[in-house]
């Protein structure tokens, strides 16, 4: 409904147009209009030329490599609270969990082994979204390569998961005493970084179905093997605890691998659109 | 037809044709705006060119404007109040009380005689309004801004507009009767 005043304005506005109508101005003849253009012209070369320049500065800037960690402070943002208070809660259970139970650290009967990767692997998931035709719309005039900042995203993933593991493992150290905190600690965090590296790094060559089906037998591999070698006592606690630090180093390196893919990638995108 | 803000997005791009279509798009509007602001034909072409320029340079800045119209009616009301603080301004005074006389094509004496009167008594008339009631009236009759463009450009609350325009038409329909304007109730568009 209209306010009393819009209708009395509309009224008004009616009244007074004919009156008011015949206060004319002079148009302004084509010719002087053509002449105005004129006047403004230089104007606007400079507005092109600045353009030009302009282009030439963005095509210097490219050739900058993309900023990782800016990335990953930007993509951080992204995560709303309920995802951080969902792997908040997941971790407590986890940890709760892993306090009461048996404190074998290699094999299925550890849970942060099993339970820690495959956070990962749904954490990547739910960053893959990012892969969706709108979202690489969106990305396609940002300045970040879209791998990269996918790659960004595992990253935050895999920082999130270790940080409340490391949180875990602590409170664990403290409160119970069997625990062998060292071989716990990197039993966990070798399988997270080698899954999460098979992961981003296959996933760059592959795709990330290919990706995700490697990691997923990695990850069974890894713990099938340990359990079978524990089960028959075939290696000792400190070969296995070398084959952990291995596997670190490997996830490490997979992880290394797939940050230069991701650059690699953008570059080549570029070459092409040259 | 184009939009505005598709037309200066291409000028930014650089692209000539936009730019003039763009200039030939508002030159008319620009110049029967700042005319009737400032009563002073001469003075209004400088500051058509002026406000064309300030849109140039804010493209060069890579800057453009969300709202194209309400932008530049913005930029030439600031043009017209700088103009008017400014120490040139005074000396136009005795020249700007006598209005310029409107040129038009073949009309007869009478009717030029009668167009006088009238636009005479409808100058007064806005000329008798507080600044800030004649800028609105101006953008709405002559320019045919929408109330909330109005806003936009005097940078006020839509209310402060309404109410505004409200009291000036009715300031103005007063004198207007008083003064025995061929005043008739009409459905006619505003003149540009």
């Amino acid at each position: 409904m209209r306010d009393p005043i819009d209708k009395e304005l509309m009224a008004l506005e009616k009244q007074l147009n004919k009156p008011m109508a015949q206060y004319l101005t002079r148009s302004p003849r084509p010719e002087e209009t053509q002449r105005l253009i004129n006047r403004l012209q230089p104007e606007f070369d400079a507005l092109k030329s600045k353009r030009e320049n302009s282009f030439e500065w963005l095509a210097d800037r490219k050739r900058n490599p993309p900023s990782l960690i800016r990335q990953c402070m930007v993509q951080l943002k992204t995560y709303t609270k309920t995802f951080w208070l969902a792997s908040c809660m997941v971790f407590v259970m986890l940890t709760l969990t892993s306090a009461s139970g048996p404190q074998d650290v290699y094999g299925s009967l550890d849970l942060y082994s099993l339970i820690v990767p495959l956070l990962v692997a749904a954490g990547m998931l739910y960053g893959f979204k990012s892969w969706n035709p709108e979202m690489r719309m969106v990305e396609s005039v940002t300045p970040f390569p879209p791998a990269l900042l996918l790659l960004s995203r595992f990253l935050i993933i895999v920082a999130i998961n270790i940080l409340l593991g490391l949180a875990g493992t602590a409170y664990l150290g403290l409160t119970v005493s069997s625990l062998r905190f060292f071989p716990f600690l990197i039993n966990w965090l070798s399988l997270v970084l080698f899954v999460g590296g098979i992961m981003a790094y296959v996933m760059f060559w592959k795709g990330l179905k290919a990706g995700m089906a490697l990691a997923v037998i990695a990850w069974l591999l890894v713990n099938a093997s340990h359990d079978w070698m524990s089960q028959y006592g075939f290696v000792s606690d400190q070969a296995v605890l070398i084959v952990r630090c291995a596997l670190l180093l490997a996830g490490l390196l997979l992880f290394a691998a797939a940050y230069r893919k991701s650059v690699t990638l953008q570059f080549a995108a570029e070459g092409e659109r040259v | 037809m184009i939009s505005d803000e598709e037309l200066v997005r291409s000028m930014a791009d650089g692209d000539q044709a936009a730019f003039e279509v763009f200039v030939h798009r508002y030159h008319r509007p620009l110049q029967g705006y700042l005319e009737r602001m400032l009563q002073d034909a001469d003075k209004a072409e400088d500051l058509v060119q002026d406000t064309f320029v300030r849109l140039l340079r804010r493209l060069q800045q890579g800057e453009i404007p969300g709202q194209i119209r309400p932008w530049l009616y913005r930029v030439a009301l600031n043009l017209c109040r700088d103009y008017w603080r400014s120490s040139g301004y005074r000396s136009e005074m005795n020249r700007l009380a006598q209005p310029p006389e409107h040129k038009d094509t073949n009309p007869s004496i009478v009717e030029i005689y009668e167009r006088q009167e009238t636009r005479t008594e409808i100058l007064q008339s806005l000329n008798s309004l507080p600044e800030s009631q004649r800028e609105i009236v101006i953008l709405r009759f002559y320019q045919d801004l929408k109330l909330q463009e109005i806003a936009e450009v005097l940078d006020m609350p839509l209310s402060t507009v309404k109410t505004n325009l409200y009291n000036a038409l009715k300031k103005l329909k007063k004198r207007l009767m008083s003064r025995n304007v061929n005043y008739v109730e009409s459905e006619g568009t505003h003149y540009a």
